[in-house]
């Protein structure tokens, strides 16, 4: 019962209440901060792992370095900015990085255009059906396409194109400039792009 | 602005203010062009789907192993110790 009313009291608390208690040694009040943030931190950990079972793992262990360093987290960033670098930090120990900058340089040039090699013309993808997504094909594709992206621009493609945080809050958890994570953004989505392109059915478009 | 600068800004108009003066250039340079517009809608269209894609919600067995990983590391007081992994 104490427990229970502990509880529902927590549930109204603000998150620096609630981190405050939880360095004070309140049990409840650290997990109702699991509560609130476990399914972010789950959800993100398997978009960017892609794996039902390492998103997991990147889960407990995220939040158990949340509790050894909860003394080190110092306010001055929203506490969703640092849960975002301690399950960052756990996905990547987990993958190996691949160096494949060279590759994604070369989305830095347009597919067609005035000041491209190829004139071709893109054409323009149909409108897609909600429940494209719901074949199982299309589903395995788009899961093909991003697992080829390399893990660092995947992080950046997922916190601003999936999470809806602004490039310059990625930046802040991924550590790097305004500048480069513009730069990671602009090539994933172009990687991905051109990933579907094939796949995608293209409008009859009338020549203007 | 020709096309590869636009290219290269394309995806800041999906997230800079829309009347900001490079946006208007882009804007711009978009009514003009029908293979950037067709860029900018197919990656428009990726973002989309892949935004669409369901994400699972975390189970209730991983919810409880989650509560008994943090109750024992709580009990044995290992903050700012290494916790062995459950």
């Amino acid at each position: 019962m104490h427990l229970i009313v502990k509880a529902s009291k927590n549930n109204a608390k603000t998150d620096d209440q609630l981190l405050r208690g939880a360095k004070e040694g309140d049990r409840a009040a650290f997990s109702e901060l699991v509560k609130r943030y476990e399914d972010m931190v789950y959800k993100f950990s398997f978009k960017v792992c892609r794996n039902k079972d390492e998103a997991e793992e990147a889960l407990q262990d995220t939040f158990v370095n949340v509790y050894k360093n909860l003394s080190s987290f110092d306010g001055r960033s929203k506490l969703s900015t640092w849960l975002y670098r301690i399950v960052i930090n756990n996905c990547l120990m987990k993958k190996r990085r691949r160096k494949l900058d060279d590759l994604m340089e070369s989305y830095d040039e347009p597919p067609a255009g005035e000041n491209s090699k190829h004139n071709a013309r893109i054409p323009r993808w149909d409108e897609t059906p909600a429940d494209l997504l719901l074949n199982k094909e299309f589903h395995e594709l788009l899961e093909e396409a991003i697992l080829k992206l390399p893990v660092d621009y995947r992080i950046v493609f997922v916190l601003r194109d999936i999470e809806g945080r602004s490039t310059e809050e990625a930046a802040k958890i991924l550590g790097i400039s305004h500048e480069a994570a513009k730069s990671r953004l602009r090539r994933a989505r172009a990687f991905l792009r051109d990933q579907l392109a094939p796949y995608m059915n293209v409008q009859e478009e009338a020549v203007e | 602005m020709n096309c590869k600068k636009v290219y290269l800004h394309i995806c800041e108009s999906l997230d800079e203010d829309l009347n900001s003066p490079r946006c208007r250039e882009i804007r711009n340079h978009l009514d003009d062009c029908p293979n950037c517009r067709a860029y900018l809608d197919s990656i428009k269209k990726t973002i989309t789907l892949y935004r669409m894609e369901p994400a699972p919600h975390v189970p209730a067995s991983v919810h409880n192993r989650l509560i008994k990983t943090i109750d024992l590391s709580w009990k044995k007081g290992t903050r700012g110790k290494v916790t062995p992994k459950q």
